[in-house]
């Protein structure tokens, strides 16, 4: 039996179990916010186009689990 | 501490940043959990009485059904099991019964939800969401979902649109596999390569402009997505970064009030809605119950102060989902 239709037209690329962030980063649990030694790691707002979740799809809805 | 506010979401779940940064700005005080650091607490429900104590070294909060306001619950509502390796015993454990705990927080069920687990796992349907969106007057592209290759062979006889019918996210040793939307001909299709697993086949709409729809109660922010200042045939997230421009957009009054309705019929609080303008009009394609919308936030485009604002209503509006 050949390969169903939907594993042919899947895109592979290599697993990240989290995203790329500066080494000095860490959540801070009281604030419920990343921080990093400047200040905080998300601020302000997005410039310029950007995508979904720092460019790793992994479908909407939280399904990365 | 009583917080207003509890927030479940993930520990890189960025965008709750921004509206963690709202919520102090206007003074709602708030929790945020992250399904990945829920062992680093010590955490207590007493669900008969709707209390929940957390405690950890830096935290001490008590959520009682008089203070708290909202919950805004950003997690999976099913699990999809595809670590690729197998799991340790403790790791099964853990992921099925937090993942219980945190849906056991509908006992809150006096505080305003974004969106509810129920709500969010119906709306998950896709061919539901197709239904749905029909009856509030959208047009939606002829659709079949199965394995049967040669009835979709026969209703669609040229260019047709391959989806999974729900998100494929898949391990395979050190990489992982995702499925975008594809053009193929329809004889493409065949039993060897549908049979094992259903799809979703739909009518190919052509000379398409994506449009996303963020519906925040009763707010819209609609976005045209174009690639170099022109529509995209097929999916759109396989365009490079710097291709893409994200529009304000009007939508017509139809279109406008078709969108609040789905949104109402879901329960949804919070809808990410994908539609398609073509030149036969605008076509519904789905709707992401817990849908991103980190990368259309600006400072003209405040869906972080919507949230925020929801989230912080007063005790009066529980209940009323859109209020």
């Amino acid at each position: 039996m050949s390969e169903h239709i939907l594993l042919t037209l899947a895109k592979k690329r290599p697993f990240s179990a989290s995203p790329s962030m500066p080494a000095d980063a860490y959540f801070d649990q009281a604030l419920g916010r990343w921080l990093v030694a400047g200040g905080f790691y998300v601020d302000g707002y997005q410039t310029g186009p950007t995508t979904k979740k720092c460019d790793q799809e992994t479908g909407e809805d939280q399904k990365g689990e | 501490m009583n917080p207003e506010v509890i927030i479940l979401a993930g520990l890189y779940d960025f965008a709750v940043d921004l509206v963690v940064a709202e919520l102090s700005a206007i003074g709602t005080s708030y929790v945020r959990l992250n399904r990945e650091q829920l062992s680093d607490y010590q955490l207590c429900l007493d669900p008969i009485s709707s209390v929940l104590t957390i405690r950890s070294n830096s935290v001490d909060f008590v959520v009682t059904s008089d203070h708290l306001k909202a919950v805004w619950f950003r997690q999976p509502v099913f699990l999809r099991n595809t670590p690729s390796e197998a799991l340790s015993l403790s790791e099964q454990l853990s992921r099925s019964q937090w993942s219980a705990f945190q849906r056991a927080l509908t006992v809150f069920d006096e505080a305003a939800w974004m969106n509810h687990p129920q709500a969010t796992y119906l709306a998950e349907c896709k061919p539901y969401q197709l239904m749905i969106a029909r009856r509030c007057g959208f047009s939606v592209p002829k659709t079949l979902a199965g394995n049967d290759a040669g009835q979709f062979r026969a209703k669609f006889l040229d260019a047709v649109v391959i989806k999974s019918l729900d998100t494929v996210l898949l391990r395979e040793g050190d990489n992982c596999l995702f499925t975008y939307t594809t053009i193929s001909s329809s004889d493409a299709l065949t039993e060897a390569n549908t049979s094992a697993a259903p799809l979703f086949v739909q009518q190919l709409l052509d000379h398409k402009t994506d449009l996303r729809v963020t519906v925040v109660g009763d707010r819209i922010f609609a976005v045209k997505i174009l690639v170099h200042g022109a529509g995209i045939e097929g999916d759109w997230r396989v365009a490079s970064r710097d291709s893409l421009t994200y529009v304000d957009v009007s939508l017509n009054p139809r279109t406008e009030a078709a969108c609040i309705d789905l949104a109402r019929q879901l329960h949804l609080p919070f809808a990410a809605i994908d539609l398609v303008e073509t030149p036969n009009g605008v076509f519904f394609i789905e709707v992401n119950p817990t849908g991103e919308w980190g990368w259309l936030n600006t400072s003209e485009r405040r869906i972080d102060s919507a949230i925020a604002n929801w989230l912080s209503r007063p005790v009066t509006h529980r209940n009323s989902p859109h209020a």
